[in-house]
C-alpha cells in the first residue's frame, strides 16, 4: 500500500469552477444543501472519466466475469474439486480443459474452488478493512485528540514488523480456514486505509467549505457524512481496490507457504505449490492456477488505476 | 505598429496563433496577435485570465508544451524565434531574453540555495568560476534590494518571504544583462505593499541592463505606473493597442473602458460607482465568427455578432482598436456612460444609469 | 539532529518492548511446544512429558519467563531454542544470508525504478511509456512464488544449458564447502543471488517505478522547472539536476515503508529457492511454537526495520532542506 494519494479536493475545485452562472442546470444557492449538490454531478463526471479508459473498462468486465465465475463456477462445472476420477496425470483436453492431477482430480474444478476461496477472502478483507479503516480514520482525523494519537501509535507499531511474519504467526495460532484468514489479513489492512482517510480528513476539515457548512448550521455527523466522506471517497475507493489486489497476493502467499488455506480445501496458492514440483513434466498444474492469480490481480490493478484517474484527473490534460 | 522611436523593435510579434488539444476539444488560446517592443520601452500586456497573454509570452520563449500548435512570427532583434530548436533557444534564454514568472512561492527550486540558482544562470552562459559567479550573485541580490545580500545568498527559498523570492527571480533574470525581460504577472501573487517593492526592483533591473520589458498583468494600476505602451488582450486577440496615455485617457474599445470602470480609484476627486462588465469571458473552444466581446458589450449591434473586427487605426499614429463602433467612444468621459454602475444601496437614485 | 535520533531510538525501543510483550504472551498462550510430544502414537508417558516441561522451563509463570528473556536480550543473549542450541548462533548466520538478498533486491529495484520512472515520465504516452507501465502492472500482479518458479525454469535451467555451465543457481544461498578465495566466494554468492533478487525485486521495482513516474510528472509541471528552462538550462540538466533531484525525495519515504514488505517477500522467495535463512527459521520456529526463536526473529527484524526507517528519515532531511529544523 504505497501508492500516491489522490486529491479529490482538486475534483471538487474543478467541479465548482465548471458551474458557471449561466448554466441553468445547477442552482448552487446559498444553502448547505447547495454545497452538497456538487457531489451528484461530480459522480457523473467521475463515471464518464472512468469510461474513457478502455483498458480499465475491459479489465472491469473481465474482473466481474472472473469474480462471478469463481463464486458460482464450481457449482456449475460437472466435476467437484474433491471428486476422485479414474484417470490421473492427464494433459488438458476437451473434457478436462485444465487436465487431471496426480491423484485423479480435475484441475479446472480445483482451480475454480481455489479461485472462489481467494476471491472470497479478497472481497471480505476489502470490505472489512475499508469499513473499519474509514470509520477509525474519519473519527481520528475529524476529532483528533486521544483517538488520533492512539491510532497513530498503534499503526506505527505494526508498520515495524514485516506483515507476512505476523500473518504467519496468527495463522499458525488461529488455523487456516478462509474466514479466519480474512480476519487476520483485514486486521492489518485497515491501518493504511485509516491513515489515508485520516490524512484526507485532516486537510478537508480545514477547507473553507466545511467552515461554510458549519456556519450554515450543519452538525458534526452531517458534515462528516454529507461533506467529508463524499470528498474522501475517491481515496477510499482507490485504496480499497489496492487492498483487493494485495489481499489476493497475501492469501495465496500464505497458502503457498502452507499456513493459509489448507487441505482438504484448496487455494490458488496451494495449487501452485503443489504444481511447482512437476513443472518440467506437467507444467499445466503450475501454470493454470498461477495465471489465474495474475489475471485477477492484474485486472484489479487496472481497474484501480482507472478509478484513480477518474477521481483525480490531474494527469488528463492535453493528450499527445 | 510604427515604432515610436527610431530604431527597429527588439521584439516583434506578428500574427501569432497558438492552439492546444485538450480532452474537451481544441483550445484557440491565441488567435492572431501582433505587437512590437521598442528598445528601452516597457510594453504592458493587459487582459483577464484566459485572454492569451501568458501563452503569448511562453510561445515567444519556446516554453509551451510539445502538443501546442504555433504559427506566425516572433522576431527577436530580427531573428525568428519560432523556427529555432530548443538548443538554440536555450542559448538565448536567460542570457539575452529573460522571463519572470508569476508565483514566487513556486518559481524557485526548493532544494538549492538561492545563490546557487543565481550562479547557475550566470554559469550557463558564461565561463566563469564558481567563486566569481557567487560574487555576481551577491551583487545582483544587492541590486534588487535584498538586505544582507552576502548572508542571504546562502539561504534556501523557503527561508525567504514572497517579495524577497520574487526579487531573487528578478536577479536571476537580469544576471546576464538581457536585452528583453518578459515579466509574466510579476506582482499578482503578492500583497499590495510588497508589489511596490517588487516593481521597484524590476525597474532597477531594467535600467541596469538597459533592457526593454514586456509587462504582462491584469492589474491596470501596475500598467499605468510602469508601462510606456499598452496592448489590451481579450479572447486571444489584441483589442486595443497604443501608448499608455492614449489607452488610459482616450480608450477606444468598450472592453478597455469597462476595465477602467471596474477599477476602484482612490485618487478620484468625487465619488463614483464601479461599473463592472457583466458576463464572463468566452470559452476558448470552438469560437464563433463574431466579435468575442459582443455578449458583454453595451454597444453591440448586428455587425458585431457576425463579423470579428480587425485592429484599425483610430486617431493618432499608433493608437489602434478592434471595434466596429470605436467612434462611438469619442467624447465618452466616464465608463458609467456606457456601462451600468453597480447599484450598491438597493434604491435607484437614477445617477449614471443608462 | 542528535536529539531527533535519540528521541527516535527511545520511542523505537518502547515499540519493540511492547511488541515483544504482545508476541511473547500470544505465542506462549496459544502455542504448545509439547504438542507433537503429546500427539505421539503410541502415547508417551506423563513422566516424559513432565520431564520435558521442566527442561524447557515451562513450569515457571509466563511473566517471569518473559522477564528472564528480556533481561537476557538486553545483554544480547536471545536464549536457547527448543533443542537447547543458542539462538544467536543460528540467527546471525541466517540473517546474513537474508540481508544479502534483501539488500541486493532493494538496490536493484531502486536503480531500475528510478531509471524507468524518469524514462517513462520524460516520454509520457510514448510506446516506451506504455511498455513500462504495462510490464510494471504485470510484475505488480505476479505473486513472487510464481515468478520465482518461472525464473528458475527460464533464466536458470535453460540459460545454464545454453552456456554449458552452472552459472545461475536455483537452490540455496551458497555452494556448500566451497574451497576458493574471496572473489570465488563472491561469484558464488552472486550466482546464487541472481534469481532470488530478481524475483524479490520485481514487485518493489514495479511499485516504485510507477510512483517515481508520477512523482517525476508532478515535479516536471512545477514552476521552478519552467524557470530553469527559461534560464537557458539544457533539457537534460533540467530533467536531472532540477527535476529528478526533487522527484527522488518522496521515494525515500516509500522505500522505507516498503522495507517490511520486501522482508516479507524474502520469506517466500527463500522458500522457493530453498535458502536456509530467516524465512525457514521463522516457519520452523512457528511450527514448533519455539517462542525464543520467534521472538528473536521479530525483535531483530523489527530493529532492522526501525534502523532502516531512521536512515530514510535522515536521508529525507538531507535531500529536502525544508524539513531541516
Amino acid at each position: 500500500m504505497n501508492e500516491p494519494e489522490t486529491r479529490p479536493s482538486d475534483v471538487a475545485a474543478e467541479e465548482l469552477e465548471d458551474r458557471r452562472p449561466s448554466d441553468p442546470g445547477v442552482q448552487p444557492g446559498p444553502t448547505e444543501e447547495g454545497l452538497a449538490v456538487a457531489t451528484r454531478s461530480q459522480r457523473r463526471m467521475i463515471v464518464r472519466r472512468f469510461l474513457q479508459h478502455r483498458l480499465a473498462v475491459i479489465s472491469l468486465v473481465i474482473l466481474v466475469l472472473l469474480i462471478v465465475g469463481s463464486l458460482v463456477g464450481g457449482r456449475l462445472w460437472r466435476y467437484g474439486y474433491a471428486e476422485q476420477l479414474p484417470e490421473f496425470n492427464q494433459s488438458p483436453s476437451w473434457g478436462h480443459p485444465m487436465g487431471i492431477d496426480a491423484i485423479g482430480r480435475d484441475l479446472l474444478a480445483k482451480v475454480l474452488r481455489g479461485a472462489q476461496r481467494s476471491v472470497q477472502v479478497a472481497l471480505l478483507v476489502a470490505l472489512l478493512s475499508t469499513t473499519i479503516g474509514t470509520i477509525v480514520g474519519a473519527v481520528a482525523g475529524y476529532y483528533r485528540g486521544v483517538l488520533d494519537a492512539v491510532l497513530m501509535r498503534v499503526t506505527d507499531l505494526f508498520l515495524v514488523v514485516p506483515q507476512l511474519a505476523v500473518f504467519l504467526l496468527l495463522a499458525r495460532i488461529v488455523g487456516g480456514g478462509w474466514f479466519q484468514l480474512s480476519l487476520i489479513i483485514a486486521a492489518f489492512f485497515w491501518m493504511p486505509i485509516a491513515r489515508i482517510v485520516r490524512a484526507e480528513f485532516l486537510s478537508l476539515r480545514e477547507t473553507e467549505y466545511v467552515d461554510a457548512a458549519r456556519a450554515l448550521g450543519a452538525g458534526d455527523l452531517r458534515i462528516i457524512l454529507r461533506h467529508l466522506i463524499p470528498n474522501a471517497i475517491g481515496s477510499i475507493i482507490v485504496n480499497a481496490s489496492i487492498v483487493v489486489a494485495v489481499a489476493i497476493l497475501a492469501e495465496t502467499s500464505l497458502s503457498y507457504l502452507g499456513l493459509g488455506i489448507a487441505a482438504p480445501d484448496t487455494s490458488l496458492g496451494l495449487l501452485v505449490s503443489e504444481g511447482q514440483s512437476a513443472f518440467e513434466t506437467r507444467p499445466y498444474l503450475f501454470y493454470f492456477p498461477g495465471l489465474l492469480i495474475v489475471l485477477i490481480a492484474l485486472t484489479v490493478n487496472f481497474v484501480g488505476d482507472g478509478l484513480r484517474d477518474a477521481f483525480d484527473p490531474k494527469q488528463s490534460r492535453a493528450r499527445r | 505598429m510604427r515604432p515610436t522611436e527610431p530604431g527597429s523593435p527588439v521584439l516583434a510579434v506578428e500574427d501569432l496563433v497558438v492552439s492546444f488539444p485538450t480532452d474537451d476539444g481544441v483550445v484557440d488560446a491565441v488567435r492572431g496577435v501582433s505587437w512590437e517592443l521598442s528598445p528601452g520601452r516597457v510594453l504592458g500586456v493587459v487582459g483577464e485570465s484566459g485572454s492569451g497573454k501568458s501563452v503569448t509570452a511562453n510561445a515567444i520563449m519556446g516554453l509551451l508544451p510539445a502538443s501546442a500548435t504555433i504559427s506566425g512570427s516572433a522576431r527577436f532583434q530580427g531573428e525568428e524565434l519560432l523556427d529555432q530548436d530548443d538548443r538554440e533557444l536555450a542559448a538565448l534564454r536567460g542570457s539575452r531574453l529573460a522571463m519572470i514568472f508569476q508565483d514566487p512561492m513556486t518559481s524557485l527550486n526548493p532544494v538549492y540555495r538561492v545563490g546557487w540558482q543565481i550562479s547557475e544562470a550566470v554559469r550557463l552562459h558564461d565561463d566563469v568560476s564558481k567563486a566569481d559567479a557567487r560574487g555576481r550573485a551577491i551583487e545582483l541580490l544587492d541590486l534588487v534590494g535584498i538586505p544582507d545580500a552576502s548572508e542571504r545568498v546562502d539561504n534556501y527559498p523557503h527561508e525567504l518571504s514572497g517579495g524577497m523570492r520574487q526579487r531573487v527571480v528578478i536577479a536571476i533574470a537580469m544576471a546576464n544583462e538581457p536585452e528583453v525581460i518578459i515579466a509574466d504577472e510579476p506582482t499578482t501573487a503578492l500583497d499590495v505593499t510588497v508589489q511596490a517593492q517588487v516593481l521597484d526592483a524590476l525597474a532597477t533591473a531594467r535600467e541596469a541592463a538597459h533592457a526593454a520589458m514586456v509587462l504582462i498583468t491584469h492589474d491596470l494600476g501596475v500598467v499605468a505606473g510602469s508601462a510606456d505602451d499598452v496592448v489590451v488582450m481579450y479572447a486571444g486577440r489584441a483589442v486595443e493597442v497604443g501608448s499608455v496615455d492614449d489607452v488610459f485617457y482616450i480608450p477606444r474599445h468598450p472592453y478597455t473602458l469597462g476595465l477602467l470602470g471596474s477599477l476602484p480609484r482612490m485618487d478620484a476627486s468625487e465619488a463614483r460607482r464601479l461599473t463592472p462588465i457583466g458576463g464572463v469571458p468566452p470559452s476558448m473552444i470552438g469560437l464563433a465568427e463574431r466579435c468575442q466581446f459582443a455578449p458583454r458589450c453595451p454597444l453591440a449591434t448586428d455587425i458585431c455578432w457576425t463579423e470579428e473586427p480587425e485592429l484599425e487605426r483610430t486617431e493618432g499614429g499608433t493608437h489602434r482598436s478592434a471595434c466596429h463602433h470605436w467612434r462611438s467612444l469619442r467624447g465618452v468621459e466616464d465608463p458609467s456612460e456606457v456601462f451600468t454602475p453597480v447599484d450598491v444601496h438597493g434604491a435607484d437614485d437614477g445617477a449614471g444609469a443608462r | 539532529m542528535l536529539g531527533f535520533v535519540v528521541r527516535r531510538l527511545v520511542a523505537s525501543a518502547i515499540v519493540l518492548v511492547v511488541s515483544s510483550v504482545l508476541i511473547y504472551f500470544t505465542v506462549t498462550s496459544f502455542g504448545d511446544p509439547l504438542a507433537d510430544l503429546r500427539a505421539r502414537n503410541p502415547p508417551v508417558s506423563q513422566e516424559v512429558i513432565d520431564a520435558r516441561r521442566a527442561e524447557l522451563g515451562l513450569d515457571e509463570p509466563v511473566h517471569e519467563r518473559y522477564l528472564t528473556w528480556l533481561g537476557d536480550v538486553v545483554t544480547g543473549d536471545f536464549g536457547e531454542d527448543l533443542d537447547g542450541q543458542p539462538v544467536n548462533e543460528v540467527l546471525w548466520r541466517r540473517l546474513g544470508r537474508t540481508l544479502r538478498m534483501v539488500t541486493a533486491a532493494i538496490a536493484l529495484s531502486l536503480v531500475a525504478a528510478v531509471a524507468v520512472g524518469v524514462l517513462s515520465a520524460t516520454r509520457q504516452y510514448s510506446k516506451t511509456d506504455y511498455f513500462f507501465t504495462f510490464s510494471g502492472f504485470l510484475f505488480l500482479s505476479m505473486p513472487v512464488f510464481w515468478l520465482g518458479a518461472l525464473l528458475k525454469e527460464f533464466l536458470a535451467v535453460r540459460f545454464n544449458d545454453l552456456v554449458g555451465r552452472r552459472i545461475v543457481f536455483t537452490t540455496g544461498s551458497e555452494s556448500p564447502r566451497l574451497d576458493t578465495d574471496v572473489w570465488g566466494r563472491m561469484a558464488d554468492y552472486a550466482g546464487h543471488l541472481i534469481l532470488p533478487t530478481l524475483a524479490l525485486g520485481a514487485v518493489s521495482y514495479a511499485a516504485w517505478s510507477r510512483y517515481q513516474r508520477n512523482s517525476m510528472l508532478d515535479v516536471m509541471e512545477s514552476d521552478y522547472i519552467k524557470l530553469a528552462r527559461a534560464k537557458g538550462a539544457s533539457r537534460s540538466r533540467v530533467v536531472f539536476r532540477h527535476g529528478l533531484r526533487n522527484a527522488l525525495i518522496p521515494l525515500t519515504t516509500v522505500v522505507a515503508i516498503d522495507f517490511g514488505a520486501v522482508f516479507g517477500g524474502a520469506i517466500i522467495t527463500e522458500q522457493v529457492f530453498g535458502w536456509s535463512a530467516m524465512g525457514s527459521l521463522l516457519i520452523d520456529g512457528l511450527r514448533e511454537y519455539d517462542v525464543n526463536i520467534v521472538l528473536a526473529w521479530m525483535m531483530v527484524t523489527g530493529a532492522i526495520a526501525i534502523a532502516f526507517n531512521l536512515v530514510a528519515d535522515l536521508l529525507y532531511g538531507v535531500l529536502d532542506p525544508r524539513i531541516r529544523q
